[in-house]
Parts: structure tokens; C-alpha cells; sequence
């Protein structure tokens, strides 16, 4: 069934937009609030947060002119060897719609293990009604409850529990724990 | 009084049991940014409205932007 603008939601169409220009050049994963939201959880947001495999310079420059071509500019610079410079020190970038910079999309680059695991692992979750990848739902789990801990990201943490029950494994989400505190804490 | 982890329950509740869920859902989420996007274009009205925007959403590639920046 061919879907549009109105059951993907402005959020959802602006993320398969993007990703599909992304998954030419790299391997891409979702993470974080999106997930939630995407999973149904009833909050706001204006940016999504992708992590991409590291890329030579050469292939992130073909990426970004391609993101260009397609509507899609860098919010911290038109350069693309300068935004190639900005994720190689471990920052992020942020790509919107050169028309209209609401929302956005922070990209980072693969940084640890962690996010290397997600990669590998990455899903795509029939509940979201989106064609793209997202990490996997145990890890999403165990990085909000053990690693950010807010209270948007534990209310993030048990909506997933709920909405995902047949696929949450508790002895795989102890395990990502655990590594989120050897690596990360 | 019902906390907000009980809505939280409630609502993936009915996500989990009702096909519906995402045109409510879609419809609230787009709403916020409508909302986000109507104050920037009204911001972007205004006697110096175009460096506020460039403020709040932490534009540096204002070439970039150009066209929307102008907009009115």
C-alpha cells in the first residue's frame, strides 16, 4: 500500500525522506526520542537523531551534496569538508529542508562499540509504518532507563516495554546495561 | 491522581490494542511543529525577526538558508 504525507505525519515523512537519500551512501540507524514517538508515544519533538557508520571524507562529501540536491542543507555549514571536519572530532550535524529548517536531523558518526552493535542490529518496526531503520529495541530500552534517565526517557523506556512486549527480552537488556556502563559510564 | 506514567500505560495501551492510533497520534504530533513553524514565519515578520530565528534554531549557514531566512 503506497502511503502519504497524512498517515506518516510531518515527522515521519521529513525521516523516510532523509534516510532514503542516506541509505545510499551508508549504513543509518534512528535512535532515541524518534523511536518512541514513531512507536506511537504521545510527545513532541523537532529534531531526530540518526547514527551513521563512519565515512571517508571523500564518500560523506558525495552523501552531503546528494542531501543538498534533494532539498536538504547543513545547519552549521554549506562546506561539506568542514561538516566532514565537525563529525570526525565527534560532533554532530544537523539537516533540514532549506525552506523550512523545522524539524531536523542530528547525525553523528558510529563513535564506540555501542553504536557499532546498534548498526549491526538495526530493525525495521511494522508498528511504525516506517521504511526506515531503527536500533533495536532491547538497546533503545536499556540506554534510557541506564543511560540517559530522564523523566521523558523513562516514560520513552515504558512505552517501548509496553508497545514492543513480545520482542523485549530482559536478559538482553541487562546485558546492554551493563556494557552501557563499562563503555559509557 | 493518576501520574503521568499512567497516561504513559494508558496511551501505549490503546497503541497496542486499537489500529487507529496513529492518525490521533500523527495529528498531535504534527501539531506542535505547525505550532513551531507558525511562530518562526511569524518571527521571521518581524523588525529583526530574521536574527532571532537564526538565534533559536542555531543557524550558522545562513547562505544555506537564505530563502527561507527572507520569507515572510
Amino acid at each position: 500500500m503506497k502511503r502519504d504525507v497524512s498517515d506518516k505525519g510531518i515527522l515521519g515523512k521529513f525521516c523516510t525522506d532523509i534516510c532514503s537519500i542516506v541509505e545510499r551512501h551508508c549504513k543509518y540507524i534512528i535512535v532515541s526520542g524518534f523511536f518512541a514517538i514513531a512507536s506511537g508515544r504521545s510527545r513532541g519533538t523537532e529534531d531526530i537523531d540518526m547514527i551513521i557508520e563512519k565515512l571517508d571524507k571523500g564518500t560523506f562529501v558525495i552523501m552531503h551534496m546528494d542531501l543538498k540536491k534533494h532539498g536538504f542543507e547543513c545547519m552549521q555549514t554549506g562546506n561539506p569538508s568542514e561538516a566532514y571536519d565537525y563529525l570526525a572530532e565527534g560532533s554532530s550535524l544537523r539537516y533540514a529542508k532549506a525552506k523550512m529548517p523545522v524539524p531536523d536531523m542530528e547525525i553523528k558518526f558510529a563513535k564506540d562499540e555501542l553504536d557499532i552493535y546498534q548498526i549491526i542490529n538495526r530493525e525495521k518496526y511494522k508498528l511504525t509504518g516506517l521504511p526506515v531503520w531503527f536500533g533495536p529495541i532491547n538497546f533503545a530500552i536499556a540506554f534510557k532507563e541506564e543511560y540517559l534517565k530522564s523523566d521523558k526517557d523513562i516514560a520513552d523506556a515504558k512505552h517501548l516495554r509496553i508497545v514492543y512486549e513480545d520482542k523485549i527480552s530482559e536478559k538482553e537488556i541487562n546485558r546492554i546495561k551493563s556494557e552501557i556502563r563499562r563503555l559509557r559510564l | 491522581m493518576k501520574t503521568e506514567f499512567d497516561h504513559v500505560a494508558y496511551w501505549a495501551d490503546y497503541v497496542k490494542k486499537n489500529s487507529n492510533w496513529k492518525k490521533i497520534h500523527c495529528d498531535f504530533v504534527d501539531s506542535q511543529l505547525k505550532n513551531r513553524r507558525r511562530v518562526m514565519k511569524e518571527l521571521l515578520a518581524r523588525k529583526n525577526g530574521k536574527h532571532l530565528v537564526v538565534k533559536l534554531l542555531c543557524i550558522s549557514n545562513i547562505k544555506g538558508f537564505g530563502a527561507f531566512l527572507k520569507s515572510k
